[in-house]
């Protein structure tokens, strides 16, 4: 199992590395491998995920810090994988038709990387693990939204999907941490028996919420939606296999996860219902607006990933198995192949008529010359309205049986909200089909591509798609009663008159209501702007880059002696923040003053006078020198301080930087007068002064307050027996922080290597 | 000798920043060297010293028990200190040579073009 596993994850990914290596064309045939692959590998484990099966490999990551890099095969975890390669299967054959010559090799990377990432997301049961899939979701969405680079558009709508998914990304990596502080374990697996100790922790609200975070920007939740339809500027195929089917279903897949962890606080539900609810309302209203039939595809995505959350808002606790409620995987599957499907096809009549504006195309009479697009865009928008026969229908009086048969307050306010919900994509569906393929007129030759160079070959893959939506119509109870959701009971045959009860009625409403509105929409609608949502999101961005550009031109300006100035002023704020709390009496044994006093009075006179008379003295030759007595009088103090190492490391490096200074000044001009005015001299002076006070304060808080267990006290004990080396520090530096010295002894070789080069540079340029 | 050497890390700090706010290289290099003196005391000092410490060597036999002991993780740290520090004044007047060659010049400009 764990090579399988590892082999789903891993095929991709070395697809990707091989693109990159190959000519377009070869790019593209390779890339109709690694999915296929991935079918072949999981089709054989489906039945036994389906009836409950669940495999977990251990793959140890980091032990001593508890993370591991566990996979898990479960129900759930097998379906996401069947419907990333199988739909990916299609894109790919899709792109590489469509596309044409756009398709690089880099965007074949790209999007097989992305599968890659996405198998190794749903497959993982660390939390960690998890996340570093997730992350690299997003960045491969990145680059397949920004693929037409020159395009401003484009790379706006990239920039915009990556920051709030990427914010999203860091509440997600927020949230693990503090969940993994909880329950004391990043596998998933291991948490749900864990759920009592994790919902009576005090922090449990914060790590749903930062988890739910996550989920909501993935998942294009209100108020998260708006990068969706930006995201539209990718070509057809990209939004079909990760805005609509995949990439977009990894928050609704953190949600199942979590579903068993946090079902029973008080706050999951509530809040899934909420924001799913409002994002159906808000996505549905927004595709009614829309004009754009790529954009009206998008904003019905936003309203269908609505549902599917608050879904997991109705379900009692209790009724979720295994991290899915009854009809998830219906309804998933559903949405994820009608809706890539219609991507293609909107891709398809775009490319056919030049234009995807719907108020050029409601004019225009496009049936007659699309005919088999028309059929499949019609059978799409049918179970994107949740019209009777196909696999919509069921998902749609799936979802009002839940509602009905919750018992929770507003009850009546979700179905009415469910209702209206299901009106409006009835009138956007209704838009799509009918719009697009009745107008009044025949389409004018002039626009569009020429017929030649599309192959309507590419229309078998939507068709491919559409498929089990009008089996799993036909054939409910075999299609979703054994195949999809095994174990739960549904119709055997077409049931849409089964009998007429509530769900029935509220069908039938919804039905009229949505007809009612598109009859309405022909009649009174006008041409509008873009939602104001994604408006008020640029304008927001520009405030805060405007806000960052100003404060690093506050910071950073003036020069270095500024910067200096900025960041000690916030060190200091730090050090006098942790000692506000005062100081507790010094410790017995402590030693502020002693007999040392007396020996001590000397150095500490040619220290201070050194110091003070480097500073003042005009005459570099003679700074240089008193700063060296400072040097040397140090050493006499590190004497007393009881630390033979130091005084002799002192010396000889007090000596060799005195012979560097004064051999370097040689070859720079004469110090004149201090360059800085007088005023400047007493700012920089008072400054200074102060925060020498600052840490002298310091010094001596600490250190007549010795710690009660000083850090070196173990590596005393240890010194002995362990490192067999009687001097302690010599011990500490070559030993017990070997790898402390490895860096000194790193940033020593990067300084000389430094030191050689400009010294070089200039011998060369002198030479020639 | 805690209360001592607490003011004179605070002079050497204090001496050595107000040279390194200059903008003149030489000015800089003096005051970086000195700065760095001052924070290597500092740290020192705030490990502090019990009452009759010994040096940080061990005796065959008597290990760890005859202490106390001065803490020998501070001087460790300075340790390393001091050397860094010396390859940093290195690198730091490298790079002023060869300022002065390239520009002429024995001091830095600052960026107050905005």
């Amino acid at each position: 199992m764990q090579t399988i596993l590892i082999a789903i994850i891993a095929t991709p990914f070395v697809g990707a590395m091989a693109t990159l290596f190959l000519s377009a064309r070869w790019a593209g045939r390779i890339a109709f491998f690694p999915p296929a692959l991935v079918l072949v590998l999981a089709i054989p484990r489906w039945p036994a995920a389906a009836t409950g099966e669940t495999n977990i490999v251990t793959i140890p990551w980091f032990p001593s810090a508890g993370m591991t890099a566990n996979l898990r095969l479960d129900h759930l975890g097998a379906f996401f994988v069947l419907l990333i390669a199988g739909v990916g299967l299609g894109i790919v054959q899709y792109s590489r038709a469509y596309l044409g010559k756009k398709a690089t090799p880099r965007f074949w990377a790209a999007l097989l990387a992305f599968m890659g990432a996405m198998l190794g997301l749903v497959l993982s049961d660390s939390l960690l693990l998890l996340f570093v899939f997730w992350e690299l979701t997003t960045l491969a969405s990145f680059l397949l939204i920004g693929m037409g680079g020159q395009i401003p558009e484009a790379r706006a709508g990239a920039i915009r999907a990556f920051i709030v998914t990427g914010a999203g990304g860091l509440s997600l990596l927020a949230g693990t941490l503090v969940l993994g502080q909880i329950a004391g374990t990043y596998d998933l697996s291991s948490m749900p028996a864990r759920a009592e100790r994790i919902l009576a922790s005090p922090t449990r609200d914060v790590a749903l919420l930062l988890m739910l975070g996550g989920a909501f920007a993935k998942s294009a939740q209100v108020p998260f939606h708006f990068w969706l339809p930006g995201a539209m500027a990718a070509p057809a195929p990209v939004s079909a296999y990760l805005h609509s089917a995949t990439m977009v279903k990894a928050g609704i897949f953190l949600i199942g996860r979590l579903s068993p962890i946090f079902g029973a606080s008080p706050a999951f539900q509530p809040l899934l219902l909420t924001v799913g609810l409002t994002t159906f309302l808000v996505g549905g209203w927004d595709a009614v607006r829309a004009w754009d039939l790529k954009k009206l595809l998008a904003h019905s995505t936003v309203a269908n990933l609505g549902v599917l959350t608050a879904l997991y808002g109705v379900y009692p606790p209790a009724e979720v198995q295994g991290g899915i409620v009854r009809g998830e995987l219906l309804s998933i599957t559903n949405h994820a192949l009608y809706k890539s499907a219609l991507f293609l096809l909107v891709g398809w009549m775009e490319k056919v008529s030049g234009t995807r504006d719907l108020s050029i195309l409601k004019e225009e009479r496009w049936f007659q010359r699309e005919p088999v697009a028309g059929v499949l865009i019609g059978i799409g928008a049918i179970t994107m309205g949740g019209f009777p026969f196909l696999l919509g229908f069921m998902s749609k009086e799936v979802f009002l049986e839940a509602l009905l048969h919750a018992r929770f307050p507003g009850v009546v306010a979700a179905v009415a909200a469910a209702v209206v919900g299901g009106a409006m994509a009835v009138v956007y569906a209704l838009k799509l089909c009918v719009s697009t393929f009745w107008g009044p007129k025949v389409p004018p030759d002039s626009r569009g591509y020429p017929r030649a160079a599309l192959s309507r070959w590419l229309l078998v893959v939507p068709a491919v798609f559409l498929l089990p939506h009008v089996i799993g119509g036909i054939a409910p109870g075999w299609f979703i009663g054994s195949v999809l959701e095994p174990g739960t009971h549904w119709p055997a045959w077409i049931a849409v008159w089964h009998h007429i009860d509530r769900i029935f009625l509220l069908s039938v409403s919804t039905l009229a209501l949505g007809v009612g509105g598109y009859l309405l929409w022909r009649r009174y609608a006008e041409v509008p702007s873009q939602p104001e949502t994604q408006i008020a999101f640029d304008r927001l961005a520009s405030t805060v880059l405007g806000a960052s550009n100003w404060f690093s031109h506050a910071a950073q300006a003036g020069g270095h002696p500024r910067y200096l100035v900025v960041m000690l002023v916030f060190a200091a704020a730090a050090a006098a923040a942790a000692m506000r709390g005062g100081s507790p009496p010094p410790l017995p044994g402590a030693e502020a003053w002693s007999v040392d006093l007396a020996a001590a009075s000397l150095p500490a006179a040619i220290v201070a006078a050194g110091a003070v008379l480097a500073v003042l003295m005009q005459d570099r030759v003679s700074k240089v020198v008193l700063m060296a007595a400072a040097g040397y009088g140090l050493a006499v103090f590190y004497v007393l301080f009881r630390a033979p190492d130091l005084v002799l490391t002192q010396i000889l490096v007090e000596t060799i930087s005195l012979l560097l200074l004064l051999l370097v000044f040689q070859r720079l001009p004469r110090l004149g007068a201090d360059e800085r005015s007088r005023g400047q001299r007493a700012m920089h002076g008072l400054f200074a002064a102060a925060l020498g006070l600052g840490v002298a304060a310091l010094a001596w808080a600490s250190g007549i307050h010795p710690a009660a267990r000083p850090a070196g006290v173990e590596q005393l004990a240890l010194s002995l027996p362990e490192a067999k080396g009687r001097n302690v520090v010599n011990v500490i530096l070559v030993d017990f922080r070997g790898a402390d010295t490895l860096g000194e002894i790193t940033v020593l070789a990067i300084a000389a290597i430094g030191v050689v080069a400009l010294r070089v540079g200039r011998a060369r340029r002198e030479g020639a | 000798m805690i209360g001592l050497a607490a003011a004179l890390s605070g002079v050497l700090f204090a001496c050595g920043l107000y040279l390194l706010l200059s903008r003149n290289l030489q000015r800089m290099a003096i005051g970086f060297l000195l700065l760095s003196n001052g924070i290597n005391l500092f740290v020192l000092t705030s490990a502090g010293l019990p009452a009759r410490a010994a040096p940080p060597l061990l005796v065959e036999g008597e290990g760890a028990s005859r202490g106390p002991f001065a803490d020998p993780l501070a001087q460790a740290f300075i340790l390393t200190a001091i050397v860094i520090g010396l390859g940093m004044a290195a690198f730091l007047l490298a790079l002023s040579t060869r300022h002065h060659d390239a520009s002429g010049r024995d001091d830095v400009e600052g960026d107050d073009e905005t």
